[in-house]
């Protein structure tokens, strides 16, 4: 009975339960994060420097962002001896590596960018660390009221877990030049656009087409697709969290999205920031909906072909006034960090109204203080500042639902199929919305 | 005799627990956690059941991946076998030193890391400014849109598969070629036989085992194809290049369902498991012959 291959049999079967034991007992834990490392006692003459070497990890959006927060960073190394360091990720990653991160209590972010959408989700799974005890007077009134309620979490009446740090919101830009040589006014309203577009593309196609779309699935078409949405009356979800994407306004909206694509140069059906702020500063497209941040070049001599005939206003409307969309960037504290007190320091220096002022100067990076946007210097330097502050106040934020991720993902594959011609706009609208209400159930 | 042979299992308990714990566990963790609703961020934890692989086998957009994913093995192991087994005949064919560094530098793109290979064509395919189009326009030819259009992106990316394992399915087929005993040649030329019927009637029936090994390997490892897709295209345009690793990744990762997304590995498994099947039983057949 007790042969050689049932004794090997029991031994595996023995070892393979004992692992399951053992495996299973213990939690999960990643090593300490390297800020842990870092701290190696010294000794300092000077008072006002800190004692031992600290680093502040920050995990920032790849771009302008994360440029500015770097050469900021050096500079509060300079100020303070705590040293800053910034890894730059794309938006999915970025996401990814912050919730990764802190649900395995990895602690190796300090600070993280946030995009003002994943706020409720972040809220709810308790993500960031609640900054009420360290700020019990809130923000001062230079912050943007606005961007502020993105911050808190419930929107705009709960405690505070990010401060807002880039003053985004989106713009209508447009070439003065090319509407002036062709005698036009500036659209007020989408039909306006299309008529635009039609005659810029029949007279200086290919040179320049009349405009220009983010046609990329997921948050880049969703983006770029809402404005027009809302423009023409349409709402993603109603007050009982029902999804309304596949409307008589859902479909009125994407059959000019779709003329909009007409007159697009080819292949914006993969279209994200990078092509379309290219597209507006090599001079290849007369109109565009972008976000300011990136468009900060378009009088920079050094990058761009259309020094000083751009031209900006607020979005379009049409059955609806114009609603600006706000996506402020905003910053926050893990609640997995190992350096809570300096990395609130750190946030308080950065959106200072002096280290804002310079973000914006050197990176483009809007700010998110009033008293920024009238500066004499950042005006000479961006026409549209006046404009943005004035967007920016009587703008309007994407719903606040934790499942905003999710939906924003299915919305734009179905957005995305039906601008590259995979399937039909009430067919694809149709699906969304059904998709939608499944995860919202 | 018995103490060596005792001593043998011994040996083995290192990498028996090593398997153990990591492939061993981990499967049958996923196996578990596919019958629970998880959600990662919101901490929810919820017995369901069966109802995630329902979900999972229901969702049209996981029936694309699947199509997607089925495209993509079928036509990339079918051209980088064929390809691999004619540069294999072809290369048998030469004795010389050029041949032996032509050998060499054609091991390349198997050699490059999978992500340098995926941004570099990347690059090339792109339809404003990609070599590829400069080429062709170059030559008088109207530009393509590789990646751009849904009809052709999933065989823009299939090409680059093609390109950088084609190597691999030569390298396999040829050192077995290459190890072929000449008698049987040489009797068949005795016999008069030319090129191709020496081809048809011994060399090909000789190689078959290599041949469906490597397709074996290459379809296991195709199956997966995630790198890829995720630097070119992202799944897009639309979901055209969803491949099951990417749709799988998207709800793990995008969506923090992990659940979810466990149960619809464990369908892909079968779905390798059940497409594998044949070739490995194929496989035994021809070798044991």
């Amino acid at each position: 009975m007790f042969n050689r291959k049932s004794v090997l049999t029991l031994l595996l079967l023995s070892l393979f339960i004992f692992s399951v034991l053992f495996s299973g007992c213990s939690t999960p834990t990643q090593s300490s994060s390297q800020t842990q490392a870092d701290n190696t006692p010294q000794t300092s003459t000077n008072a006002e420097k800190t004692t031992s070497q600290i680093t502040l990890h920050i995990a920032a959006r790849a771009g302008n962002i994360s440029d500015a927060l770097a050469e900021m960073g050096k500079k509060y190394k300079e100020e303070t001896n705590v040293d800053v360091q910034v890894v730059g990720m794309p938006y999915n990653e970025l996401k990814e590596a912050i919730v990764l991160d802190v649900k395995n209590k990895g602690g190796a972010y300090d600070l993280v960018t946030l995009d003002d959408p994943w706020m409720p989700e972040f809220g709810e799974g308790k993500l960031l660390t609640n900054l009420d005890n360290y700020f019990p007077n809130g923000l001062d009134s230079d912050f943007v009221e606005k961007s502020v309620a993105l911050g808190k979490y419930p929107y705009g009446t709960g405690s505070l877990y990010a401060f807002p740090m880039v003053g985004n919101v989106q713009l209508f830009y447009y070439r003065k030049d090319l509407l002036d040589k062709y005698n036009l006014t500036p659209p007020k309203t989408w039909d306006d656009v299309l008529k635009i577009a039609k005659l810029i593309t029949e007279k200086e196609a290919p040179n320049v087409y009349g405009y220009v779309i983010r046609g990329q699935r997921g948050n880049p078409i969703v983006s770029d697709f809402l404005p027009v949405f809302w423009a023409y009356g349409g709402k993603v979800l109603d007050e009982n969290n029902k999804p309304y994407v596949n409307s008589e306004a859902g479909i009125k909206a994407m059959e000019t999205y779709l003329k909009l694509k007409k007159y697009s140069p080819k292949g914006v059906e993969t279209f994200d920031t990078d092509q379309i702020a290219n597209a507006l500063t090599q001079g290849q497209v007369a109109m565009t909906i972008a976000w300011p941040a990136w468009v900060s070049k378009v009088d920079n001599p050094q990058s761009s072909k259309v020094v000083g005939k751009i031209d900006f206003s607020v979005v379009p409307g049409q059955v609806k006034d114009s609603a600006a969309m706000i996506g402020n960037w905003l910053l926050g504290i893990p609640s997995t960090s190992n350096n809570k007190e300096e990395a609130v320091k750190f946030l308080k220096w950065v959106t200072s109204k002096e280290v804002q002022k310079e973000m914006a100067l050197k990176f483009g990076v809007p700010p998110t203080r009033k008293s920024l946007y009238n500066d004499k210097e950042l005006v000479e330097k961006y026409r549209y500042y006046p404009s943005q502050l004035d967007a920016l106040e009587h703008s309007v934020a994407r719903p606040r639902t934790p499942y905003w991720s999710q939906i924003e993902d299915v919305w734009g594959l179905y957005l995305s199929q039906i601008v590259s011609g995979q399937i039909g706009i009430k067919e694809g609208l149709d699906k969304a919305n059904s998709e939608i209400e499944k995860i919202l159930k | 005799m018995r103490k060596a042979e005792r001593s043998i299992y011994w040996f083995l308990l290192p990498s028996i627990l090593l398997l153990l714990i990591f492939t061993f566990y981990p499967t049958i963790y996923e196996i578990a956690t596919s019958f629970f609703k998880i959600d990662y961020i919101k901490n929810i934890t919820k017995f369901v059941g069966t109802s995630n692989y329902v979900q999972g086998i229901s969702d049209p957009l996981f029936i694309v991946a699947v199509k997607n994913t089925f495209y993509f093995v079928i036509l990339a192991v079918f051209f980088e076998t064929l390809l691999g087994l004619i540069l294999a005949l072809f290369f048998n064919s030469l004795e010389s030193r050029y041949a032996k560094f032509l050998r060499s530098i054609i091991l390349i793109p198997m050699l490059l890391p999978p992500i340098t290979v995926a941004l570099t064509w990347k690059m090339m395919y792109d339809y404003n400014y990609g070599v590829i189009n400069f080429l062709i326009e170059l030559f008088g030819g109207k530009a393509i849109e590789w990646l751009n259009s849904p009809k052709l992106a999933l065989l823009s990316i299939i090409l680059t598969d093609i390109w950088q394992w084609t190597p691999f399915a030569f390298l396999v087929i040829f050192a077995y070629l290459h190890s072929l005993p000449q008698d049987i040649y040489e009797s068949a030329d005795v016999d008069g036989a030319n090129y191709f019927q020496k081809l048809k009637y011994i060399t090909l029936p000789l190689l078959k085992p290599t041949i469906f090994l490597t397709a074996l390997l290459r379809t296991i490892d195709t199956f997966r194809v995630f790198d890829k897709v995720y630097v070119m295209t992202g799944g897009g345009p639309g979901n055209s290049t969803e491949t099951i690793s990417f749709y799988i990744y998207r709800n793990a990762f995008r969506y923090f369902q992990i659940g979810y997304s466990s149960s619809v590995a464990i369908i892909m498994v079968v779905i390798v498991l059940l497409f594998s099947t044949p070739y490995i039983r194929n496989l035994m057949r021809s070798t044991s012959q």
